[in-house]
């Protein structure tokens, strides 16, 4: 068969299995990206049909990911969690439809501006990357003194800077101990479920339950939908307003050359700069969620290509997760002793024709479902599954991911992370994407510091 | 106590923006953890290691286990009744000053900024809640300005 025919099917494939997965919460993308694509490869498709099915299936994972992160509030997955701040405030003031729209908008043009700038880059511009590589803890540091300056907790998130990179570095010292590695997602799906987990510990506690006991179950409102668009695809440029297809555009054009920072930390980054700068805080919700989850899409795109088009091994973060199996699916690809794998079998012409394949498909197929059922949606989660469901869920997804990084200690850890930071989050206005910053950074911090 | 009277005295807490009986959290936690472990060690122990390689065994563990939490999902959600109401209307004015005040958040500056911003005022307009951001006075209000 053709390869460009088995590309389509591929593609369209992945964008339909991925549409559905993007719905489950908490779906990690390694553990779902690396399988699937292995079992393409080792089916022994084609290395372009291989790559048009992981861009397909990576951009519909990411457009759908929106759809529990804004309804439920419960994460889509590890790069939905800094989300989670702005989308919780949409659904209260009965919004979540907009806050969904406006994701899935960025999210499509974000991965359309990164695949052609990010080969672009990959191409010629690979100094770059080893720069900021070499400096990504100095540069956490600064954006988590800047984002902290604009947040709710301002000094007070400043002050906390230090002691909370003392406080992370210590828990992960203590994993290090134990279990011979650092951990990372067992951090991160801490500092997402801190809120959660201080409001279940008010709960339990005597004196602290009185803060938030209630008389009468929420009352939930919820606007009626106005579809913006006529048919069944709408144009995503009318979805958001200028400026924040402007900040779309910038922040993923950025983070298209950053591909060896991590995609939670960027997409955090970016949409803390960017809502830091507008008043009010419907616009710095609505404009933040869109440039968070364009820049999802266009770091997952760029970290992937970059390594990929200009050196053939996984040198970044999405590469030695997601997308390892486009490296290294032994025995169809392999990168030592000999180098055989995407990078020696793809022209960078080649990686923009399927890269576009997949994107372009996937665009067909996730963007529009997401767009027209987003409201009906919401109604069918709000009427039909309880809160203690929900939440639920949420905890036991996080404890088995934590589980599966690093067993009983990585639980611990999490568990750990959630009640300091949580408490942070609740009572001093420290934010999750303040938090993130410090998590990235924290490794520098104390090393400098103290020279751990 | 009759199911009214138990009704009347119940109590709820409110976890991330939403009401909960904590009973009911209770259970669904345990449900929801039990099933995606029990999830994840089948698929450890039982299923994957005969018809997967064995570096993918780990993997593949952690999709059973997340089947695990979403039964666990659809257990819980037969089980008990959600708590909140929905009512499918746009929130009043002082409904969303009162939200704003729990978020700790600045009504006047929000309002400000639409009034500031036509590109936002008329999305607003257009997705048909203006009005619960801008009060009937302060529209008034503004008009005369303009007169």
């Amino acid at each position: 068969m053709d390869v460009l025919l088995i590309s389509i099917l591929l593609a369209v494939l992945g964008g339909i299995i991925f549409t559905a997965i993007g719905l489950i919460s908490g779906s990690d993308e390694t553990a779902v990206l690396v399988p699937a694509t292995l079992i393409v490869v080792l089916l022994g498709a084609p290395p372009e049909a291989v790559f048009a099915f992981f861009m397909a299936a990576v951009l519909s994972k990411h457009l759908t990911h929106a759809i529990p992160t804004a309804l439920m509030g419960v994460p889509g997955d590890t790069t939905a969690t800094p989300m989670l701040d702005h989308a919780n405030f949409m659904r209260r003031i009965g919004l979540p439809h907009i806050a969904l729209r406006k994701m899935i908008s960025g999210g499509i043009i974000g991965a359309f501006i990164a695949l052609p700038v990010s080969l672009v880059f990959a191409v010629f511009l690979s100094r770059f990357g080893e720069f900021f590589q070499e400096n990504a803890g100095i540069i956490f540091t600064l954006a988590a003194v800047l984002i902290g300056y604009f947040s709710k907790g301002r000094w007070a998130s400043i002050i906390l800077i230090i002691p909370l990179a003392l406080v992370i570095q210590g828990l992960n010292l203590v994993s290090t101990t134990i279990l011979g590695t650092g951990l990372s997602i067992s951090f991160f799906l801490g500092i997402a479920i801190g809120p959660m987990f201080t409001d279940i510990l008010l709960a339990s506690s005597g004196s602290g339950r009185l803060m938030i006991e209630r008389r009468q179950p929420n009352e939930y409102k919820l606007a009626p939908e106005r579809k913006s668009w006529t048919g069944y695809f709408p144009n995503p440029f009318k979805v958001l307003t200028k400026k924040q297809t402007a900040a779309v555009g910038g922040t993923s054009f950025l983070s298209s050359l950053t591909f060896a920072l991590s995609p939670v930390g960027m997409t955090a980054l970016m949409g803390e700069l960017v809502g830091s700068r507008v008043k009010g805080q419907y616009k710095k919700s609505t404009t933040s969620l869109s440039t968070m989850n364009g820049v999802t899409e266009s770091t997952y795109i760029a970290e992937t290509i970059i390594p990929l088009v200009a050196f053939g091994i996984p040198l970044s973060p999405v590469a030695i997760g997601p997308a390892q199996a486009l490296f290294n699916a032994p025995p169809v690809f392999t990168t030592e002793p000999e180098m055989h794998n995407l990078h020696t079998l793809m022209e960078p012409m080649d990686f923009l024709l399927y890269g576009l394949i997949g994107i372009v498909i996937a665009a067909i197929i996730a963007y529009p479902f997401s767009m027209n059922f987003a409201r009906k949606a919401t109604v069918l989660v709000l009427k039909h599954i309880n809160q203690e469901a929900i939440i639920a869920m949420f905890i036991g997804i996080v404890t088995l991911l934590a589980f599966y990084e690093g067993g009983l200690v990585s639980v611990t850890v999490t568990f750990a992370m959630a009640m300091v930071g949580g408490l942070l989050n609740r009572f001093l206005g420290v934010g999750i994407g303040v938090q993130f910053m410090i998590f990235y950074g924290s490794g520098w911090i104390v090393t400098t510091l103290l020279g751990m | 106590m009759t199911e009214q009277e138990q009704k009347r005295s119940q109590t709820y807490v409110e976890i991330i923006g939403d009401t909960v009986v904590g009973k009911h959290l209770i259970v669904t936690i345990f449900i929801s953890v039990v099933l995606s472990f029990v999830g994840f060690f089948t698929g450890r122990e039982f299923i994957f290691p005969r018809i997967a390689p064995e570096e993918m065994i780990q993997s593949y563990s952690l999709l059973s286990g997340i089947a695990g939490s979403v039964t666990g999902l659809l257990i819980n959600t037969f089980l008990f009744k959600p708590k909140r109401t929905l009512n499918e209307t746009v929130s009043t004015n002082n409904e969303l000053s009162e939200i704003y005040e729990k978020l700790q958040l600045d009504m006047e500056e929000e309002r400000a900024s639409i009034l500031n911003d036509p590109v936002t005022a008329r999305e607003m307009k257009e997705q048909g809640f203006y009005d619960m951001f801008i009060s009937d006075e302060k529209k008034e209000h503004d008009e005369k300005k303009k007169k």
